[in-house]
């Protein structure tokens, strides 16, 4: 049987998702959108398929969180992926 | 005078600061446990074990603990005063490890007269099993100060486990442990727990068994 989060692990890497384990976070460099761990645990397989599928309408990054950090933080997770 | 100093070299002083403090809550409580369980202990059988250890956690895994907390795991450097190492709950931690794990309960209500006086933050079972994974409580000693403890009740074979997941994979570098966040991993830990509970349960069911036919 397929556990939740191996399934939601699955949809991630199928939609060209990695993990980078130092920012705790599911990103996907060409289509500029994240997901972070947090996020991941408190919302559902369906609504990870919606997120995932929802175009990204700019050229702008699209990042999941539960609580959104500071703008500075922000600013040098941006610098670093690009 | 400005501060110039990064939010990570602020955390450091601040752990020095705090660490005799650390050092004597470890030991008052693992003082205290000891001395709770002493009672229990002729009267083991030879299949059981209490074991309690203690540790102090270290500098670096508390600035990386704390750091691992945040968004997008990093400090805000404009905000240095927003961070402090008392907000972590585990600076100093006493683990109780219990074999088998049906004794628990038994350490539980011997050791409720300290632990209702602290904040219950146990560790959820995984799926399929109705207890806490482990009992875990934190809060401090009357004049302690800014410090404080976490106590852990758990089965041996969870503990050891822990112990040698904790000194061979993310020791060497803190931020490996973000590896064990990632879903694959945590699911992959489930299983371990999973089959470290059926082989615990076997035994004690042999054991059981052995006990009748003598």
């Amino acid at each position: 049987m397929t556990s939740v989060r191996a399934a939601k692990e699955s949809l991630l890497r199928d939609a060209g998702f990695t993990y980078n384990f130092d920012r705790l976070i599911y990103l996907n460099r060409a289509r500029r959108k994240a997901f972070s761990i947090e996020w991941l645990e408190d919302h559902s397989e369906q609504e990870l398929r919606e997120s995932i599928a929802a175009p990204n309408g700019s050229d702008k990054w699209q990042i999941f969180f539960n609580e959104k950090p500071s703008d500075n933080v922000l600013r040098e997770f941006l610098a670093e992926v690009g | 005078m400005t501060d110039s100093r990064s939010v990570e070299d602020r955390l450091r002083a601040e752990y020095f600061e705090l660490q005799p403090e650390i050092r004597r809550t470890v030991l008052e409580t693992e003082t205290r446990i000891r001395h709770l369980l002493l009672p229990m202990m002729p009267a083991l059988k030879r299949d059981e074990r209490i074991l309690v250890t203690s540790r102090v956690k270290d500098c670096e895994s508390a600035v990386d603990a704390l750091r691992r907390r945040q968004e997008l795991g990093r400090f805000d450097s404009d905000e240095p005063q927003a961070y402090t190492l008392t907000t972590l709950r585990d600076l100093a931690g006493v683990r109780v490890m219990v074999f088998p794990r049906k004794k628990i309960d038994d350490v539980h209500t011997v050791l409720r007269d300290i632990l209702n006086e602290w904040t219950a933050d146990h560790i959820p079972e995984v799926a399929g099993e109705a207890e806490p994974l482990a009992l875990k409580y934190f809060g401090n000693w009357a004049g302690a100060g800014r410090v404080v403890a976490e106590i852990q009740i758990v089965s041996l074979l969870i503990g050891l486990f822990w112990e040698v997941e904790h000194s061979a994979i993310y020791k060497p570098d803190p931020k490996l442990q973000g590896v064990a966040r990632s879903l694959v991993m945590m699911d992959r830990r489930d299983d371990v727990v999973t089959t470290l509970h059926a082989f615990e349960d076997e035994f004690a069911r042999q054991i059981v068994s052995a006990e009748f036919s003598a």
